[in-house]
């Protein structure tokens, strides 16, 4: 791939244009026929996009089975454009632009400090970008009200404390905060906790889970938000690679529109089926794992000399370092 | 490979936040306890589970579902449980708080009966008209419940679940496990109207105005110093709090250092220490009103301030306005330790620990813990009271003295009897 200069490449993004039209075929949210597997197929919205190789078929494929058995209506592309964010007169974030498809996990990747944590915690409208636009399925995210927009996003923060005695249960009870109390929380609840493999859990006391229990927690508490879209900033931090693995494994799975900050290449050139690059504030490099993670702009925005094979088992990219 | 190497001068803006999230040190040991096999069970579970789940899921929004339902059924007898206990300790509470009201008016140099409170209740409620109970106390013994005793254990009770109530409230609101009432800055501005008022006479105004006028004085300059660009962070607002209270703690000693005297010393002293000595009805008024109304307000919130426990970025992400609920429940809090200061002087170690010894037990859920604290710090302000009057009769300790005496023990047993993981 020939790495053109981000604006280039955004120019050319149907998102030049501005993405709020709720009535956009962009955004066939709660449109008849959408809790249908087969009749959104994402591609069929993003035609002329990086994406639409053949890798995606896969990625379709998955989410349709998602389809089958997540909720209905949580089928929402993700549009980000142009946001910027500085803190006392530099900017972090700058001008970024990014979409993510309906169902699909996406990748942020970038250097320290190259403002992913920023652009997350914009989109979810934990900090007030100065500019730019972020709307899911079509609809203005960060002119919403806050509780309203805490139904649709959820966000898995790197690791958090807490010094009160909280039971697991409680934890992701927090989950309905933005929603009204009903019965059927606790159900919920414990739902979200079977999804990641932590039903037998729900009684424990929070301080005695390992780093890897607790994040999984956290998920289960984003789940119980019952989001259309989940904001993910390096939840793999501090885990082994089992945890690394299982808990990327079950974002994917939950087919709900993800987008993640990732520290590790590798992990996200096997779970990503879309991968941004920031850098310095910019997108550097956004497309497909395959056609971003390769050895130019590796060492243009990392600084490391790399190659990449093909990892035999799964066909992905796997990055190979030289310091 | 994340922190790859990067050759010097590639480097990019200094000091650029990568993280807005406070990064934590403490997963050296958590990534043990990963490694120890305690976790394998939940491993072996991820793929299966995670399919039959999403149709959980949706059966919990959606409604009948025949998968799981055993679970549900489980699950909801758990449930029950939980509200079961919680009601459980309420009532509990509740009937402990009545029995100590009762005992503790009848406790002291004249002679009264549990029955003898009850029939002078009674008959100032005008319970008597209604034919229930008419042997009437004598006018002696009416009084000593009605005028003396009653209103002094009334406001203990009061003053006791205001501070139990706010200190709750703070130690969350600033993620400090040492917050109390007193944080912003409250009862030194107290005191500092107190003393006006008790050495050099200052002020037409009675002590109760005078103190709550200090209080708010002090609140306002915390909360002005603390305010950054409309927020009010946690561990600046702790700080300011701090700078605030040294001050008026200086303008209180220089003024006693100066004027006081013998006896006005004494007084001041027992004010400082916090005293319950010849509270009245309208004591009794004021600050049960306050625990009623503002009680209710901040229980109300309950949710809200649930989702400060993993910190004001994961409330914001949870939708809440962290800025506005920090500033309203602040102001709130600071209004009702303002009434509670007002009527009985700073008595320290109550709103610290109160709080604490209930979420040990019940869980740190404010639906629960608020009343419970509220419950609790009444039954043990009333008890340390009513030995703060009769333990050295005819003198009074500064019940503040009882407190720290009674509770730090309680807190220490609990502390070490918390159990981990239910």
């Amino acid at each position: 791939m020939t790495p053109n200069g981000p604006r280039d490449r955004l120019s050319a993004h149907p998102l030049a244009m501005p993405p709020l039209a709720t009535s956009s075929p962009d955004a066939p949210r709660r449109s008849p026929g959408h809790d249908e597997p087969g009749a959104t197929d994402p591609r069929a919205a993003h035609d002329g996009r990086r994406l639409s190789d053949g890798k995606h078929a896969d990625a379709a494929e998955r989410t349709g089975s998602a389809g089958r058995t997540g909720s209905a209506g949580r089928r929402d592309s993700l549009d980000v454009f142009d946001v910027s964010w500085s803190v006392d007169g530099t900017l972090i974030v700058d001008g970024v632009s990014l979409s993510a498809k309906a169902g699909t996990l996406t990748g942020l990747l970038g250097p320290n400090g190259s403002g992913k944590s920023s652009l997350l915690r914009s989109i979810a409208g934990m900090t007030r970008p100065e500019r730019g636009v972020v709307s899911l399925g079509g609809e203005d995210l960060l002119g919403m009200r806050r509780r309203e927009r805490a139904r649709r996003v959820a966000v898995v923060e790197q690791e958090t404390h807490t010094d009160v005695p909280l039971r697991v249960l409680d934890v992701v009870l927090l989950g309905r905060t933005p929603h009204k109390a009903t019965e059927h929380d606790d159900e919920l609840a414990r739902s979200a906790l079977d999804t990641v493999g932590m039903q037998r859990f729900a009684d424990r006391d929070w301080h005695t889970l390992s780093g890897g229990e607790r994040q999984r927690v956290h998920l289960a508490r984003a789940l119980a938000q019952e989001p259309e879209l989940l904001l993910l900033d390096e939840p793999t931090n501090h885990l082994d690679v089992h945890f690394q693995l299982s808990l990327l494994g079950n974002v994917r799975e939950l087919g709900v529109t993800s987008l993640a900050a990732l520290h590790d290449l590798n992990l996200a050139a096997s779970y990503c089926d879309h991968v941004v690059v920031l850098d310095r504030g910019r997108v550097a490099a956004a497309g497909a794992p395959e056609d971003v993670l390769v050895p130019e702009v590796i060492r243009r925005v990392f600084a490391v000399d790399c190659d990449v094979h093909t990892n035999p088992r799964t066909g992905r990219p796997v990055l190979m370092f030289f310091p | 490979m994340s922190a790859a190497p990067r050759p010097p001068g590639t480097d990019q803006r200094p000091a650029t936040p990568d993280r807005g999230f406070p990064p934590g040190n403490g997963n050296l040991a958590d990534r043990a306890h990963d490694s120890d096999g305690s976790a394998a069970s939940p491993r072996d579970t991820v793929s299966p589970a995670s399919s039959v789940s999403s149709t959980t899921i949706q059966a919990g929004s959606g409604g009948a579902s025949g998968r799981g339902s055993g679970g549900v059924s489980r699950r909801g007898s758990s449930a029950v449980t939980k509200v079961t206990s919680t009601a459980a300790w309420i009532v509990g509470m509740t009937a402990l708080l009545i029995v100590s009201i009762t005992l503790a008016v009848t406790i002291g140099s004249a002679e009264i009966g549990a029955l003898d409170v009850w029939r002078s209740i009674g008959a100032h409620i005008g319970l008597d008209r209604l034919g229930l109970d008419s042997s009437p106390l004598s006018t002696l013994r009416d009084g000593i419940v009605w005028e003396l005793r009653l209103p002094r254990v009334l406001t203990a009770a009061g003053v006791g679940a205001a501070l139990a109530i706010c200190g709750a409230v703070m130690q969350t609101l600033t993620r400090n496990p040492l917050a109390e009432p007193y944080l912003l800055g409250l009862s030194s501005g107290a005191s500092v109207g107190a003393v006006l008022v008790l050495v050099l006479g200052v002020g037409w105004f009675g002590l109760p105005v005078a103190a709550f006028g200090g209080a708010l004085l002090a609140l306002t300059a915390t909360l002005a110093l603390a305010n950054r660009r409309g927020e009010l962070p946690p561990t600046r607002t702790v700080l300011a709090g701090l700078a605030v209270s040294y001050l008026c703690s200086a303008a209180t000693s220089f003024i006693i250092f100066w004027s006081a005297t013998g006896d006005s010393y004494r007084g001041i002293l027992s004010w400082l220490l916090g005293s319950l000595g010849g509270a009245a009805w309208n004591d009794v008024a004021v600050v049960v009103l306050a625990v009623a109304i503002i009680g209710a307000a901040l229980l109300s919130r309950s949710r809200t301030l649930d989702a400060f426990a993993f910190g004001d970025g994961t409330a914001s992400a949870l939708g809440i306005d962290v800025n506005r609920t920090r500033w309203t429940l602040l102001i709130l809090v600071a209004l009702l330790t303002g009434a509670a200061v007002a009527v009985s002087g700073a008595i320290g170690f109550v709103g610290l620990m109160v709080p604490h010894g209930v979420r040990l037990v019940v869980g740190a859920s404010h639906r629960r813990v608020l009343p419970l604290a509220a419950l609790a710090g009444a039954s043990f302000m009333i008890w340390a009271d009513t030995l703060a009057r009769t333990l050295f009769d005819p003198r009074e300790l500064p019940v503040g003295v009882v407190t720290a005496f009674l509770g730090a023990p309680v807190f220490a047993v609990l502390l070490r009897r918390r159990r981990v993981g239910q």
